[in-house]
């Protein structure tokens, strides 16, 4: 019993009191809204697969023109889940998730094209699989269309880069 | 079970099967088997829509007898594909956030997983760039 308890019981009258003081208690922290989890984790597959693009645009610069369109996508999801970010400081955005977001599959430095579009495309591939899974379990509407989006999107990614 | 939801979808597909019927005998080889390929894939989904009205008790829509379209030429032809698969895209990510139950919701998922795939296919064989869109089955 804090202070806080008493001060709000004073409030409400010294004849709620004694209920007060029995139904009070110090109040746990709530606990973290499933949903934002959902939000939380798709935003980690775009991050993944943003670093993912970056990576092998840099490895293969003659693979810009077909990869930036497919990139500047993941930004827009980004965006779309995370809502834009602080301004001034466009990577401060924090994610404070319960457990450590799923990587994608580690690639060593892709030496050929095909090796590198089939690298993304099994990146794009396992975070359509998993937009899909939460979008079934999102419990508001709006985020289970916005995921759906997201899965078909990915899974579209494949006709760019066969 | 949403059956309005159903229903709209069900009359979209309807209209999809009739519009691959007309615009596939137009166009050449690889583009035709694409679009053979969708009009099966688009009547499966039909009939399994109609089979989900019928368990919920509803009377599944008919089809209409015919469907305005016009398709003269290859491009047209192209151009309407890529038209129905973006409209049918918007109703099933309506039935995504117009419903509860997991089963409808995985069906309406992959509907519109199905149709963004085929709408980049069809940007590719229309010379369309770019080939996807950020968001699927919005406007």
């Amino acid at each position: 019993m804090g202070p806080r308890v008493g001060r709000r019981a004073l409030l409400a009258g010294a004849a709620l009191l004694p209920l007060a003081a029995c139904t009070t208690e110090p109040a746990p922290p709530p606990p973290p809204d499933p949903d934002d989890l959902l939000r939380g984790a798709a935003a980690g597959r775009e991050r993944a697969l943003l670093a993912e693009y970056d990576r092998l645009l840099t490895v293969l610069p003659a693979l810009t023109t077909r990869l930036l369109p497919l990139r500047a996508e993941h930004a827009e999801h980004l965006l779309a889940l995370t809502g834009p970010p602080p301004t001034g400081s466009p990577t401060a955005t924090p994610s404070p998730t319960a457990s450590p977001l799923p990587l994608p599959p580690e690639v060593p430095p892709p030496p050929t094209t095909a090796d590198a579009l089939a690298a993304l495309l099994a990146v794009e591939q396992s975070a359509a699989g998993a937009h899909t899974a939460d979008a079934l379990a999102a419990a508001d509407r709006d985020l289970a269309g916005l995921l759906a989006s997201l899965a078909a999107s990915e899974s579209s990614h494949a006709v760019a880069l066969a | 079970m949403s059956v309005p939801l159903l229903q709209v979808l069900l009359e979209a597909e309807h209209a999809v099967v009739y519009g691959y019927g007309v615009l596939g005998a137009r166009l050449d080889e690889e583009p035709r088997r694409l679009a053979l390929l969708a009009y099966d894939s688009h009547r499966s989904r039909r009939d399994q829509l109609t089979a989900l009205l019928r368990e919920a008790g509803a009377d599944p829509e008919p089809s209409e007898p015919a469907y305005d379209v016009a398709v003269a030429s290859a491009d047209q032809a192209l151009e309407l594909a890529l038209r129905l698969e973006e409209g049918l895209a918007v109703r099933w990510r309506d039935l995504v956030a117009g419903t509860d139950a997991p089963p409808l919701r995985s069906l309406a998922v992959a509907g519109l997983t199905e149709s963004a795939v085929r709408a980049a296919q069809w940007r590719r064989e229309a010379g369309t760039v770019p080939l996807t869109v950020a968001f699927p089955g919005t406007t």
